[in-house]
C-alpha cells in the first residue's frame, strides 16, 4: 500500500516515508548494540563462565561467581562479599541523605537570589567538574593532611590525637563522596524550586497553617519531582564509587566498586567481576524502578 | 435552618451566655460567632455570623523600592457588603488585598476587621481567607482534603470538618467530586473549589483576587451571578479585585475605583457610571464620549458649539462626558443642546446600532431601525443631565 500524503507540509508517500525513518533509525540501532548490548552480553557471558588457574577465562557453564558474591566457596560460608555489599548500601545511602540535606537548603538560597547572581553561584557549585575526579580527590587528601587547619581544628578539639590526620578515614570517604554528588543533587533541585508556585505557600498561611505544616503541604510537595532526581542522580554513582573509597577510605572500607576494579585487575578473575557488576546493575535498576514507581504518586507537576 | 431567636440587638454578654450553650468547640475557634443569630440544631454557614464582619483601612501606604503601590489609602467596607476594588493593572489593588489578607505588610496605616486591629496579627491567624488569581489548590491533596485544609489545620474534630466540608460542597454544586484530584478539574470547577476552600472557615471577610481572569468569557459571567447569590444568601463580607469593569458593575453594591496607588472614586455601580468624578473614571468604567471644553464666566465652549452640562464646571479647561446610549438622536432641533451631525459609520451590533457622526466623531448608540445611513444629517440631543462636566 502505497498512500500519498502530506507529512508536515510535505508531500510525501508511506515508502518513502518508510524507507527514511528504517534509515534515521538505523543510526542509534548501531550504536544501542554496539555499546550497550555487546558489552552487557559479553558481561553475562563471563558471568557464568568460570576462572582458569592461568586466570585466562575458561567456558564452561556455572553460576559458581554468583554463589562466591553470596558467600559460598570452596571452603564453606564467608561473610566478607556481603559486607562489601552492605557497606556499598549504608556508605550509598548516608552520602544521599548527607547531599540531600545540603543541596536543599541551598537550592532555595540560590533560587532567591537576584537572577544575575543565581548564575554566580550555580557556576561556583559547577566549576570543580572542570577537573578530573582523582584531581580532586588527590585535592581533599591534601587538604585533610595532619597539618592542614581542618586536621588541626579536629586535634584542637581532641577529635582526633595529636599529629593524627583526618584522611585515610571513612569521614574522608564521606566528605569526597558527598563533594562529588553535590552539583548533581543541586541542580535538578534548583530548577525545581526556581519554579516553586508560591501562591501555595501563601494559600497554605492563609488558611490558619503554621511554618511547619505550610513545609510539608506548600513547599515538600511541589519539590518532589526535583528531590526524585536528585536521590537517582546521587544514590546511583555513590553505589558504582571506586576511587573515592579507595584514596580517601586508604583502601580499607572497600565498595562493590573496589571489588569490581580489583578482579579486572590485580586479580585477573573476570568471570567474578562480571558477576559482581551484573549484581550491582540488578541492584540500580530495583531502586530506579522503586523510585518511579514512588515517583508515580508525584507525576501532577 | 429555621431561626429560633433573632438575637441581633442583644448585648454581648447575654449572647456569649447564650452560644456557649450550643456548640462551644466551634465558638472558642470561631470569633465573631455568636453575633449573628442562634439557630435550633446546628448552625449553617448561612446562618453563622451572617452579619458578617466590617472591615476599616486606615492610611495605608506600601512600598516596593521606588515604586509606591499604594498612597494613603483609606476605606470603610460596612459587614454584608460586597465591594469591589477595581482598576488597571498596577494600580495597586492586588496589593491592597493582599495587605488586607496578611501577605503583605504595609509601611504606615493600620487595618481593622471587625472592629478589631489587625495590621500585625500574621495571615495564618486573621479570620480572613482568600480565592487565588490561580487558585493556588494544593495539588497533591484531593477536593476534599483541599477544602477541609483550614479546619485540619485548627484542629476541628473529623465529624465537625465532614458536616461543614459537606455544606460547601453541597453548596457550590461539588457533591460529585470530593475523591476527584486536583488536575482533573476543569478552570470552573477549581474555581468553584477555592472559593469552597475559603467559605468552608467561615471569615469574617473574604477576599477575591481577580477569581474569574482565569475562565472563559461565558462561564465568567456564569460565576459573577452565581458569586452575587451566593454573598446575598450568606450576608458575608466579599472584597473582589478586578480589572474587569463589567464584572465590577455585575457584582458589587460599591465600586471603589482604584488608579496610581489611590482610590479615586467610590460609590454603587449606577453612581460611579453616571457621575464618574473624572475623565479617567468615566473612560475606564464603559465607554463614552469626551469634548474637549473651555469655560468663559457661565458659558461652556466646545468645538460642537456651547452646550451645558449637569453641573457648572470649576476649571477654566477640561472635558464635557456623555455616554454613547445617552445621546437623543432627533429628526428636529432640539431645545437645548442640540448638535447638527452628519452620520459617518453605523454599525450593526444586533441588540443595538454604533453609530459614528461628524463633527466631533461622537460615539451613538440607538436601536436598530431604518433610515440611519452614512453620509445622512441628524439632530443630536446632548441632555445636560446626563452630561457631566469633567476634570483630568
Amino acid at each position: 500500500m502505497n498512500r500519498l500524503l502530506v507529512w508536515y507540509g510535505e508531500l510525501a508517500t508511506t515508502r518513502k516515508l518508510t524507507t527514511r525513518g528504517l534509515a534515521l533509525l538505523a543510526v542509534p540501532l548501531i550504536w544501542i548494540v554496539v555499546l550497550l548490548v555487546a558489552p552487557l552480553g559479553a558481561m553475562v557471558a563471563w558471568s557464568v563462565a568460570s576462572r582458569a588457574a592461568t586466570g585466562d577465562i575458561e567456558w564452561t557453564f556455572s553460576l559458581q561467581n554468583f554463589g562466591r558474591l553470596a558467600g559460598y566457596d570452596a571452603f564453606g560460608w564467608t561473610k566478607s562479599y556481603l559486607v562489601i555489599l552492605g557497606t556499598t548500601l549504608v556508605i550509598s545511602t548516608i552520602t544521599t541523605v548527607i547531599t540531600l540535606a545540603l543541596a536543599y537548603p541551598l537550592s532555595f538560597f540560590i533560587a532567591q537570589r537576584r537572577p544575575a547572581r543565581r548564575y554566580l553561584w550555580l557556576t561556583l557549585i559547577i566549576i570543580p567538574f572542570c577537573t578530573n575526579l582523582v584531581i580532586r580527590t588527590y585535592a581533599w587528601m591534601l587538604l585533610l593532611g595532619n597539618q592542614m587547619p581542618p586536621a588541626l581544628l579536629a586535634q584542637w578539639l581532641h577529635l582526633i590525637g595529636p599529629s593524627e590526620a583526618l584522611y585515610p578515614s571513612t569521614l574522608a570517604v564521606y566528605i569526597g563522596m558527598v563533594s562529588n554528588s553535590l552539583p548533581f543533587a543541586v541542580l535538578p533541585l534548583y530548577t525545581n524550586v526556581e519554579k516553586l508556585d508560591w501562591a501555595i505557600v501563601e494559600a497554605s498561611r492563609d488558611l490558619y497553617s503554621r511554618p511547619m505544616r505550610t513545609f510539608f503541604h506548600g513547599i515538600l510537595p511541589q519539590t518532589l519531582p526535583g528531590l526524585v532526581t536528585a536521590i537517582v542522580l546521587t544514590f546511583i554513582p555513590a553505589m558504582g564509587a571506586f576511587l573515592i573509597p579507595d584514596l580517601l577510605g586508604g583502601g580499607k572500607s572497600w565498595m562493590l566498586g573496589n571489588l569490581i576494579q580489583h578482579q579486572f585487575g590485580v586479580s585477573r578473575d573476570f568471570p567474578f567481576g562480571a558477576a559482581v557488576s551484573l549484581v550491582l546493575t540488578f541492584l540500580t535498576m530495583v531502586g530506579l524502578l522503586i523510585l518511579r514507581r514512588s515517583g508515580d504518586e508525584v507525576t501532577f507537576l | 435552618m429555621e431561626r429560633q431567636y433573632d438575637l441581633s440587638g442583644v448585648a454581648a454578654p447575654a449572647l456569649d451566655a447564650l452560644a456557649s450553650a450550643g456548640d462551644a468547640a466551634t465558638l472558642q475557634l470561631e470569633r465573631g460567632a455568636a453575633k449573628g443569630v442562634v439557630v435550633a440544631g446546628e448552625r449553617t454557614l448561612a446562618d453563622d455570623d451572617s452579619a458578617g464582619c466590617d472591615l476599616a483601612v486606615n492610611g495605608v501606604t506600601k512600598r516596593f523600592g521606588p515604586v509606591t503601590a499604594l498612597d494613603d489609602v483609606s476605606l470603610k467596607v460596612r459587614s454584608g457588603e460586597f465591594v469591589t476594588l477595581l482598576g488597571p493593572s498596577g494600580c495597586g489593588k492586588t496589593t491592597l488585598l493582599r495587605i488586607v489578607a496578611g501577605l503583605e505588610l504595609a509601611d504606615h496605616g493600620r487595618v481593622a476587621v471587625g472592629g478589631a486591629d489587625v495590621t500585625r496579627i500574621p495571615a495564618n491567624r486573621r479570620p480572613v481567607n482568600t480565592v487565588f488569581q490561580n487558585y493556588a489548590l494544593f495539588p497533591h491533596l484531593n477536593v476534599y482534603e483541599n477544602i477541609a485544609y483550614g479546619l485540619r489545620a485548627r484542629k476541628f474534630p473529623a465529624p465537625e470538618v465532614d458536616r461543614r466540608v459537606g455544606e460547601v460542597l453541597e453548596m457550590l454544586h461539588l457533591e460529585e467530586m470530593p475523591k476527584r484530584r486536583i488536575t482533573q478539574l476543569s478552570g470552573g470547577q477549581k474555581q468553584r473549589v477555592a472559593l469552597a476552600r475559603a467559605l468552608v472557615n467561615h471569615p469574617d471577610v473574604l477576599l477575591l483576587d481577580e477569581p474569574m481572569s482565569a475562565l472563559d468569557a461565558k462561564l465568567r459571567a456564569e460565576v459573577q451571578l452565581e458569586l452575587r447569590r451566593l454573598q446575598r444568601q450568606l450576608g458575608k463580607t466579599f472584597i473582589l479585585v478586578t480589572h474587569d469593569q463589567n464584572e465590577a458593575m455585575t457584582v458589587s453594591d460599591r465600586i471603589f475605583v482604584m488608579r496610581e496607588a489611590r482610590i479615586v472614586q467610590s460609590g454603587p455601580p449606577a453612581e460611579v457610571y453616571d457621575r464618574p468624578a473624572n475623565r479617567f473614571v468615566a473612560e475606564f468604567l464603559g465607554t463614552t464620549n469626551l469634548i474637549n471644553a473651555w469655560r468663559t464666566n457661565g458659558t461652556v465652549h466646545t468645538e460642537l458649539g456651547n452646550l451645558v452640562p449637569r453641573a457648572h464646571p470649576q476649571w477654566e479647561k477640561g472635558f464635557l462626558s456623555i455616554r454613547p446610549e445617552q445621546i437623543i438622536v432627533r429628526s428636529a432641533k432640539p431645545s437645548s443642546n442640540g448638535i447638527r451631525a452628519i452620520i459617518s459609520e453605523v454599525i450593526y451590533r444586533g441588540d443595538h446600532l454604533d453609530v459614528y457622526v461628524q463633527p466631533g466623531n461622537l460615539h451613538v448608540r440607538g436601536l436598530p431601525r431604518a433610515g440611519m445611513k452614512p453620509g445622512e444629517q441628524i439632530w443630536l440631543e446632548l441632555p445636560a443631565r446626563q452630561l457631566e462636566a469633567l476634570g483630568e
